[in-house]
């Protein structure tokens, strides 16, 4: 297992605890993780760079797939998540996710 | 009267400089060659000098006055009088001290080179106290920028463990039950297969219900974070107080978590 | 609370130096103040009995402002009481070269402490053993029984000064401390507590001294209290003589007749 960051692309930085949320749905993951391949699927709004809204939820697909979109200040995304790789992980991917939508 | 001056320049608020000059035992107690403090009637200390370096020893009686940019330390001994003035001047960020010490009896002759390192002492003395920087700190500031993105991380400030992750890669992840007390036998563990003197480890239950942060330099734990059933408990530590908290919070931590274990891998 | 961030010299003759490394109280010892104490000789240093965690910061900036902590060669503990040893798995790491120095009855327990230490540990044998450092010897004395079973006292020999662990031990009243005995007396009223409670024999005790008036030390430096010097010596080897400790006081107290 080996998750290693790469930042690029102008996200600034976080207004909300991006941690609490992904320790939120995490017994969801978990739980998840036995049925299927558990992916968080939801919306952040991002104004002047800085991620102030995340709402979020777990669903399982049968393969892992991963998605995003923006809409104005939102971005739509979709992305798996795997237990093992622990919040950070979820973290590193999600910060990805919306530094490539800027 | 020989009289010897001094100038430091102290990093902290000028508050902090005042809680150091105002509590005259402690200042004392921690000049050089102090071997004998007594609070019991009125503030005694005892200088001797070790008789290999200079034959020099006397008990002094202290008076502590203060006012509102100024302290004045007034020793009366068996043989001489010391007197010690601390004035501090506001400059920039930083407070500056200065220092000057005076001593009128036994010895003064030969007391210049004595005395100015004597003042000097001092002076690293209060910067010490005031500033109370924990040594790891100073000996982390020597080392590389990752390192200092380590150093900086506090738990209670989410953005510092973004910018850590931002330039880390996870090294190992997986299940660990941790026993009574068993952190340090896992960091041990851990520490067995991974070099990086940094490291960043995070556990969670399945439930999410309990979570822990720790973030180490070597073997000491520079910051902890936990999640029970009780609440959030999150130490920086950055003296001994806190060193201790971290250490109990630390000691609380058993059960089943996933782990992952993340390292520096350098940038800005 | 006290707290003293100096060091101390206790003997210079240019090529080998003792030092005293300062105290500190915890909120949770009152009075109990830990010494720590480090010999060099040439480039070559020895640090007595290092001490716990919360030392740790003071006596790194102490050491480090003598030699570099890459020159120590021997952490030497007396015994395995936290005080004495929980700041191990640091010195670990800020000490690279250093061999750890107990008795070999504890060197099972270094693993406890978060620490593989293969290759780094010396364990004493119960008779004693001497340690070569610059020119110098440290020769472990020892001091079983008192209190712990594998307990060593160190004598560094060029300057005659006996590090005697907590042989010599003495708990401060509040708002005062003092490095050296000067009113022996006083004194013995901070020592007798501690020494009727946790020395286990009085065999032992008399057999430590008997061993202690050979080395005839000038020096007795205790890793709790004040340091010995001159008359006091004498005075307090013959007042440890006349002490009854441990089992031989409490046997009926705690066991009944």
């Amino acid at each position: 297992m080996s998750i290693e960051s790469d930042r690029i692309g102008n996200l600034k930085g976080w207004k909300l605890d991006p941690f609490d949320e992904l320790q939120r749905v995490w017994k969801a993951i978990n739980d998840g993780a036995l049925l299927g391949v558990p992916h968080i699927v939801g919306r952040a709004s991002v104004r002047n760079g800085m991620v102030s809204g995340l709402e979020m939820d777990v669903i399982l697909h049968g393969s892992e797939k991963e998605l995003s979109f923006r809409d104005g200040d939102e971005v739509y995304f979709i992305i798996p998540a795997r237990p093992e790789e622990g919040i950070e992980g979820l973290y590193v991917k999600l910060d990805r996710i919306l530094r490539e939508s800027q | 009267m020989k009289r010897k001056s001094t100038t430091v320049s102290i990093n902290t608020s000028k508050e902090r400089v005042e809680a150091a000059l105002n509590d005259a035992p402690s200042f004392i107690t921690n000049w050089p060659y102090v071997v004998r403090v007594s609070v019991k009637e009125g503030l005694k200390a005892e200088i001797m000098m070790p008789r290999f370096m200079f034959k020099f020893r006397d008990i002094y009686k202290f008076n502590h006055h203060a006012d509102y940019n100024s302290h004045i330390y007034d020793g009366t001994g068996e043989r001489g009088h010391m007197s010690l003035v601390v004035t501090l001047k506001e400059w920039q960020k930083n407070i500056n001290a200065v220092l000057e010490l005076s001593y009128q009896g036994k010895g003064e002759f030969w007391l210049g080179k004595t005395l100015q390192n004597f003042v000097e002492s001092i002076g690293s003395v209060l910067k010490e106290l005031a500033e109370n920087r924990p040594v790891q700190e100073q000996i982390q500031s020597q080392r590389s920028a990752t390192g200092e993105i380590a150093v900086n991380m506090d738990f209670s400030n989410p953005m510092t463990v973004a910018e850590f992750l931002a330039k880390s890669r996870m090294v190992h992840s997986g299940l660990h039950i941790i026993g009574e007390k068993g952190l340090f036998d896992l960091i041990g563990e851990l520490r067995a297969t991974i070099n990086d003197r940094p490291l960043y480890i995070s556990g969670i239950t399945n439930d999410g219900t309990s979570s822990f942060k720790v973030l180490l330099d070597g073997s000491q734990i520079l910051a902890i974070e936990y999640r029970g059933a009780e609440g959030m408990k999150t130490v920086k530590v950055e003296n001994d107080d806190e060193a201790r908290k971290a250490v109990d919070i630390a000691s609380e931590i058993k059960g089943t978590y996933m782990i992952n274990v993340w390292v520096p891998v350098g940038g800005v | 609370m006290i707290r003293n961030m100096n060091s101390y010299p206790l003997y210079d003759d240019g090529k080998h130096k003792v030092f005293w490394l300062g105290i500190e109280e915890s909120e949770d010892e009152k009075g109990i103040l830990t010494n720590q104490y480090l010999v060099v000789d040439g480039d070559e240093a020895a640090l007595i009995e290092p001490g716990g965690f919360f030392v740790f910061s003071r006596v790194l900036k102490n050491v480090s402002s003598i030699v570099p902590p890459t020159r120590i060669k021997y952490l030497m503990y007396s015994h395995q009481d936290p005080d004495v040893v929980a700041g191990l798995n640091l010195w670990f790491e800020y000490a690279p070269l250093a061999k750890f120095v107990i008795s070999d009855l504890w060197v099972r327990f270094i693993p406890h402490m978060a620490v593989l230490s293969a290759g780094r540990t010396i364990g004493i044998p119960d008779k004693g053993a001497n340690f070569k450092l610059g020119n110098s010897s440290i020769k472990a004395v020892p001091s079983h029984y008192l209190h712990s079973p594998g307990n060593f006292s160190f004598y560094d020999e060029k300057s005659g000064i006996l590090f005697s662990s907590d042989i010599g031990a003495a708990a401060f009243p509040e708002g005062e401390w003092y490095l050296f005995v000067e009113d022996f007396n006083e004194h013995v009223r901070h020592m007798e507590g501690f020494h009727k409670r946790y020395m286990s024999s009085t065999t032992a005790l008399n057999a430590w001294v008997r061993n202690v008036r050979k080395l005839n030390p000038k020096v007795i430096a205790p890793q709790h209290g004040a340091i010995f010097r001159n008359n006091d010596i004498g005075k307090f080897l013959d007042w440890l003589n006349s002490l009854e400790v441990g089992i031989d006081v409490f046997e009926k107290e705690f066991y009944g007749d």
